[in-house]
């Protein structure tokens, strides 16, 4: 499947290599000084709880700004423009924001250690079983589609073999993290998000430059095959699929905003865990909204990029023009490193280079880092050896980065064979998440909600997303049937949306059915159980409003409403 | 006391040090080989000075910052290894942690700009601290977080490094 790339073969030179090098050393430098402070298991999974938010946060974002998001969010921004924003301003700060104000409290202040534990603390093992073992698998499969895909990429742009590229790459991630656990992997994607700023924004400005600045963005595309369409981000039909407008607009606000971005953002563990590395219960709640912040400005340095691509690289507006046809060389997913190839003289190219493979790496580490958490603390400890001492579970999580990695590299072998397979995994992954937040919220503020009701309404709501899916046009390939005219992102949205409400009904019809946990199990599980002061210390209540997690969240909100406005 | 601050392995210095190498670089390379052929690859535009400046300027900020709230590494932050319990035992601490001598004084933006830490290692879930380098705070299970202070780039008390208005 992989094609003559050789177009794209950027013209790196030695110092762009140096440039690329020195980044490496840096990064397993981290791993090397984290290590010296890991000798609990604490330490090594959770960073010992003791970092500051501004490094959490920026960790949130970063372990999501990884391949997936940088080239695909380029790749919609070529394909569908401003419409992409969405993912951005309504898939993610709100959640983001969400997830410090409300959920947070919970996880951070019951003292679990991962998502998976809170689950089985509030709802026993059933559901905590379906959960952990989902995760850990989605987790491990999913770092091998990141590594894969900065093998292709390290393949296109430098020529190096796939294989070569897929284990020095998993030998680098791997080194890092069995060294220093998730310490090196949080102040590893700090410096990440530098490195990723630091080559993406002056691309987005020589792009910019060469366009003819924001008017001759605006002149240009609307004379482009995508036209003035592309400048819109409402009600973005182009991008959900749904042609009625106003259809496309509950797609977009219900189907991405509410139910899969929460599903994504507030329960996975790999978010999740980086917040919970935080060194208080204001911090932790603080991650996510400050890491809110940068997210929004995001898509200028990611979005606009693609949506310049499209426009001023010959290859790409051709293919645009052409609908994107199957089995063409060009890519939309190729977008930023056409602009690479084009605009970068060296120097600047190789510090692109290093944020490319930077992103690449931020997204597998994550992956890893909250894989062997999981697999050490909810399946191996919980199910499998108990009760012993905390550095053999530390040494279990080591064993298990080094095998998380050999999947990985398999994984991706796998993947390189079977792409479309990848894709499909990918999706059903995203089923799984989906009625997760559904459960969550019911379990967080209505005590009634018995065990039986959490299993039974993940198991039910995964199932409804995936006939969704079935019925679909697209989304599972040949085995969707077309019964429902939907396809692409309006069939996910569609399937969330599902997996939701299918939750919701089967949660409550289960609890009522059977016994609720006893109410002095649920102390710090459940809003009304729980009191108050459980959810502050005396550092939360006398922070000014600039470290509120609340007002922070209250600006977030006005800034993100005033950015929808503005590029309406 | 002299206290004694995280220095080169603060993780503002490591970054500062990656980014400001690769301004001075992409200054230098701005000047010196600012051919034609790569001007007119950048439309004119000498991308490799000006992100260079750019850099390097971002990296003086960081560094700046930190240099005007450091990291301070508390002392006592050599410590063994411990068990599970303890460690458990710590993380629900942190939740339980409602009083304590800690919180008021990390609360406080300006005691804490004196090299306060705060610390949330305690198996029975009290919360102990200790204001400037008196280390008057009770350790009822000092074997667990605290270890993380001993890293050079823990960032375990710089109480405030996130409550930067620029963060936002």
């Amino acid at each position: 499947m992989l094609m003559d790339t050789s177009a794209l073969r950027l013209d790196a030179g030695p110092i762009d290599y140096v440039l690329v090098a020195l980044y490496f050393t840096f990064v397993l430098g981290i791993g090397y000084v984290a290590r010296r402070q890991v000798s609990t298991s604490l330490d090594f999974f959770l960073s010992g709880r003791s970092l500051p938010a501004w490094v959490t946060g920026l960790a949130f974002i970063a372990a999501n700004l990884g391949a997936v998001e940088i080239m695909g969010m380029s790749a919609n921004g070529a394909e569908f423009g401003m419409a992409t924003m969405h993912y951005f301003w309504i898939g993610a700060v709100p959640a983001m924001l969400f997830l410090g104000v409300v959920m947070m409290p919970f996880y951070y202040g019951s003292g679990v250690r991962s998502v998976p534990e809170f689950m089985r603390r509030r709802f026993g093992t059933g559901a905590h079983l379906v959960n952990a073992i989902s995760f850990a698998v989605a987790q491990v499969l999913i770092a091998g589609v990141n590594l894969y895909l900065l093998a292709t990429i390290v393949n296109v742009i430098l020529g190096w073999p796939i294989w070569v590229s897929t284990i020095v790459a998993a030998l680098i991630v791997l080194s890092y993290t069995a060294l220093g656990g998730l310490s090196a992997a949080i102040y590893n994607e700090v410096l990440q998000f530098f490195v990723i700023v630091a080559a993406l924004a002056p691309l987005t400005i020589i792009a910019l430059h060469k366009i003819g600045g924001v008017d001759g963005l605006v002149d240009k595309v609307k004379g482009s095959t995508g036209g003035e369409e592309n400048l819109k981000s409402w009600p973005g039909t182009g991008l959900t699929g749904i042609e009625t407008p106003w259809l496309s607009v509950v797609g977009i606000v219900f189907g991405l905003g509410f139910v899969l971005s929460f599903g994504y953002w507030t329960t996975n563990f790999v978010e999740v865990q980086r917040a919970m590395a935080s060194r208080s219960i204001s911090s932790a709640r603080r991650a996510p909204i400050i890491g809110a912040f940068p997210k929004m400005f995001i898509p200028f340095i990611v979005v606009i990029p693609g949506i310049i691509a499209a426009v001023i690289v010959p290859e790409m507006s051709k293919y645009k023009a052409a609908g994107g046809p199957d089995g063409s060389e060009v890519k939309y997913n190729y977008a930023i490193l056409y602009l690479m190839r084009d605009l970068l003289p060296n120097g600047m190219l190789g510090i692109a280079i290093a944020g490319l493979l930077a992103s690449f790496m931020a997204g597998m580490a994550a992956n890893i880092s909250a894989f062997n958490t999981v697999f050490s603390y909810d399946i191996w400890q919980q199910y499998v050896v108990k009760d012993k001492e905390d550095g053999y579970y530390l040494g279990v999580g080591r064993v298990m980065t080094v095998v998380a990695t050999a999947i990985a590299i398999g994984t991706a072998a796998i993947a390189s064979g079977y792409s479309n397979l990848m894709d499909y995994l990918q999706t059903l992954f995203g089923f799984f998440n989906a009625p997760l937040f559904a459960t969550f919220i019911l379990g967080m503020f209505w005590k009634r909600m018995s065990p039986t009701a959490g299993w039974a309404g993940l198991v039910s709501g995964t199932a409804a997303a995936v006939v969704v899916a079935l019925l679909s046009k697209d989304s599972l390939g040949d085995l969707s049937t077309g019964a429902l005219n939907l396809s692409g992102q309006g069939a996910s949205f569609a399937a969330a949306g599902a997996a939701f409400v299918v939750d919701v009904v089967v949660s409550v019809v289960v609890s009522l059915m059977t016994r609720p946990k006893p109410e002095k199990e649920l102390r710090g599980l459940v809003y009304s159980l729980t009191p108050k002061e459980d959810f502050e210390d005396d550092e939360s209540r006398s922070l000014p409003w600039y470290q509120s997690p609340v007002k922070l969240a209250g600006i977030g909100l006005v800034l993100v409403i005033i950015l929808n406005v503005i590029f309406h | 006391m002299a206290k004694k601050t995280a220095g080169a392995f603060d993780i503002r210095n490591i970054i500062a040090m990656l980014v400001g190498i690769y301004g001075i670089v992409l200054v230098v390379m701005g000047f010196a080989s600012a051919d034609q052929h790569e001007l007119d690859k950048s439309d004119g535009l000498n991308i490799n000075l000006w992100a260079g400046w750019a850099m390097v300027a971002a990296a003086a900020l960081l560094v700046l910052w930190s240099v005007l709230r450091p990291v301070v590494i508390p002392p006592e932050a050599e410590q063994g290894a411990s068990g599970a319990v303890g460690a458990r035992g710590a993380a629900e601490g942190t939740a339980a942690a409602g009083a304590g001598t800690a919180g008021a004084a990390a609360a406080d933006g300006t005691t804490a700009a004196d090299g306060t830490t705060e610390r949330t290692a305690d198996g029975v879930g009290e919360r102990t601290g200790r204001v400037d380098d008196t280390q008057t705070a009770t350790h009822g299970d000092e074997q667990n977080i605290s270890t993380s202070g001993a890293s050079a780039f823990e960032p375990g008390d710089q109480d405030h490094s996130d409550e930067e208005p620029k963060d936002t």
